[in-house]
């Protein structure tokens, strides 16, 4: 049962140039100059319930923009979109009891005084039963592993244990849909694992719906299924097999040799050769017969099949939209 | 009602985190009270009535007017203009609140620490100036004076949370703030009480909004009025608190569907 619908969805944003200099300024008083960018067009999608979803783009192709609108902070241009059966923008409180909307680059908590001065205001206006409040709030400080930090002005905390805290401030209602804009960004490694598992771990206990916009392959990884998105359309929807499969035409195949066969004798595209080791490149449909192949007329001692590559899939597939 | 009470809380838990602000706003506050002071004493040398005030009248008048500023001052709210500008306004959008009320506990909850402090100076004031000020023992009149204050209150916030609503539409700040700032303190009355003025700007100021901010209220307290005329009054503060309440509904509801939310 999908969870999120959208369909056509497009949004153009109107904007002022303004040129340098005093008489394009007055000019610009009387006939305002207007750029539209069309930041999505007619994009269409839908998400199951309990699916993590990878929404992935270079920057300015219109991932927080959808998100914007599915979390109805902005008005799309057209199309149409309902997320539970609401209708975003109308935010109804219903709604945005609901969902939560966690940005990386922006806090959501109140700078000066502790994080749990916000979690004391969410729990009021999102109307958490006390017992509820104490109980959420202790799994998830456990979970995070910030229980002593919680009575620590936001101010004096550093990025990743204020980003924990960010999440537990927008988890603290257990929103059903989750959308998390670029979550790990700016964080050192051992601070970006320790949300991935988290966002994980959210994810299969509650059975939430998570929307995870991010440029980290290991983000993207963890999630069931990988949108990219290019210049406001999307060019592939699928899960991590899929991506490889469209993206990723030619692998590296290493075989090493206990006696050096004539070269001339492999019908493949050999691009190195370093003692009783060669390369060879080869089409992806074709892996499992090359390897019958070797093994069968040669004496081999190895052969190293090189990883598929998520990131070099995803690169792949903007470099192919970049070309129409 | 909860959420925007622990607002309030927030914003004075926050502003204890500056407690140096405070300390600096009591000269913001004193000085020109002392300053005033002794341009009056100048001013009535030899006189008895200037503008129909005696000493004691303008003098309390000028302590009230720079004690009640900044509650009715209906300036631009920066907290307003940045959160759109910013795109900080999301972070409100996204949840079951509503902007005006948390904006008004912000306003309700800063006013605290200000109070404070005004409250403070007063009694200092007070105790030095005795000789020389009104003090109002009607409490009918007491009473009627803080309910105007609060009617002066709420329509100061109503105003400048409208004028900051424009910020959907408008790239820069400063025209709007030179023409507030211009207007703002003479039709309130902050520079001179408005019966200084000629009748015919008098009668003009009486059907605007900025004189029962701050003219009004004090000329309860100084029982310059006459009942009808504080009820005449208080019925227009309240006309003029539901225009600019429905103003600001309308401003809302166009502006939010223009936002852009930048950043992030």
């Amino acid at each position: 049962m999908s969870i999120i619908k959208v369909e056509k969805l497009t949004k153009i944003y109107k904007s002022h140039i303004s040129k340098p200099g005093v008489l394009s300024t007055i000019k610009s008083i009387i006939k305002p100059n207007y750029v539209t960018v069309k930041a999505l067009k007619e994009i269409s999608f839908s998400v199951t319930k309990g699916e993590m979803v990878a929404y992935v783009g270079p920057n300015g192709a219109g991932k927080t923009t959808t998100s914007k609108i599915l979390s109805g902070i902005l008005y799309p241009t057209s199309g149409r979109v309902s997320v539970m059966g609401y209708i975003p923008w109308k935010r109804e409180n219903n709604y945005l009891s609901q969902i939560t909307f966690i940005m990386g680059q922006k806090t959501q908590l109140w700078w000066d005084i502790a994080p749990m001065e916000t979690f004391l205001l969410n729990k009021s206006i999102y109307k958490i039963s006390e017992s509820d409040f104490e109980k959420t709030l202790d799994e998830l400080t456990t979970l995070l592993d910030v229980k002593d930090l919680v009575h620590i002005p936001v101010r004096k905390l550093s990025l990743g244990e204020r980003m924990k805290m960010e999440l537990i401030s927008s988890l603290l209602h257990k929103p059903k849909v989750l959308f998390l804009d670029e979550p790990t960004i700016g964080l050192d490694l051992l601070s970006q694992e320790a949300i991935r598992k988290f966002i994980l771990e959210y994810n299969k206990s509650y059975n939430a719906t998570i929307i995870l916009t991010s440029h980290y392959i290991k983000d993207i990884e963890i999630a069931d299924r990988i949108i990219l998105l290019y210049r406001g359309e999307i060019i592939f929807d699928g899960n991590k097999e899929e991506i490889l499969e469209r993206f990723i035409k030619k692998r590296l195949v290493t075989v090493t040799f206990n006696t050096m066969p004539e070269i001339a004798k492999i019908p493949y595209n050999i691009i190195s050769r370093e003692g009783q080791t060669i390369e060879v490149e080869i089409e992806h449909k074709e892996i499992s017969k090359f390897i019958s192949f070797v093994f069968k007329s040669f004496d081999v001692k190895d052969v190293k099949n090189q990883d598929m590559n998520l990131e070099d899939a995803i690169k792949e597939g903007f470099k192919n939209a970049s070309l129409y | 009602m909860r959420p925007y009470i622990k607002i309030i809380d927030n914003i004075f838990k926050e502003s204890v985190e500056y407690r140096l602000n405070h300390i600096l706003s009591f000269i913001v506050i004193a000085l020109p009270l002392i300053i005033i002071y002794f341009l009056w004493n100048t001013i009535f040398y030899g006189k008895n009535l200037v503008g129909g005030y005696d000493k004691p009248a303008i003098v309390t008048y000028y302590i009230l007017a720079i004690l009640l500023q900044d509650f009715v001052y209906p300036g631009v709210n920066y907290e307003i203009s940045r959160d759109i500008r910013e795109g900080t306004l999301s972070n409100y959008l996204i949840k079951p609140i509503n902007y005006m009320g948390v904006q008004f506990s912000i306003k309700t909850g800063a006013s605290i620490p200000y109070s404070i402090v005004a409250i403070v100076i007063t009694l200092i004031f007070v105790f030095f100036m005795r000789s020389t000020i009104v003090f109002q023992i009607n409490i009918f009149l007491l009473l009627l004076f803080l309910l105007s204050v609060i009617l002066a209150f709420i329509l100061a916030f109503l105003i400048s949370y409208s004028f900051s609503l424009l910020f959907f539409w408008l790239e820069r700040t400063n025209s709007i703030e030179l023409l507030l700032n211009a207007v703002l303190p003479l039709s309130m009355g902050m520079i001179l009480p408005l019966s200084f003025f000629p009748h015919s700007l008098e009668i003009l100021l009486d059907f605007l909004p900025f004189k029962y901010l701050l003219n009004f209220p004090i000329d309860i307290y100084l029982a310059h009025l006459k009942i009808e005329r504080v009820i005449q009054g208080m019925g227009i503060q309240v006309i003029w608190i539901i225009i600019f309440f429905i103003l600001s509904l309308w401003l809302w509801k166009k502006g939010t569907k223009k936002y852009q939310a930048y950043g992030g």
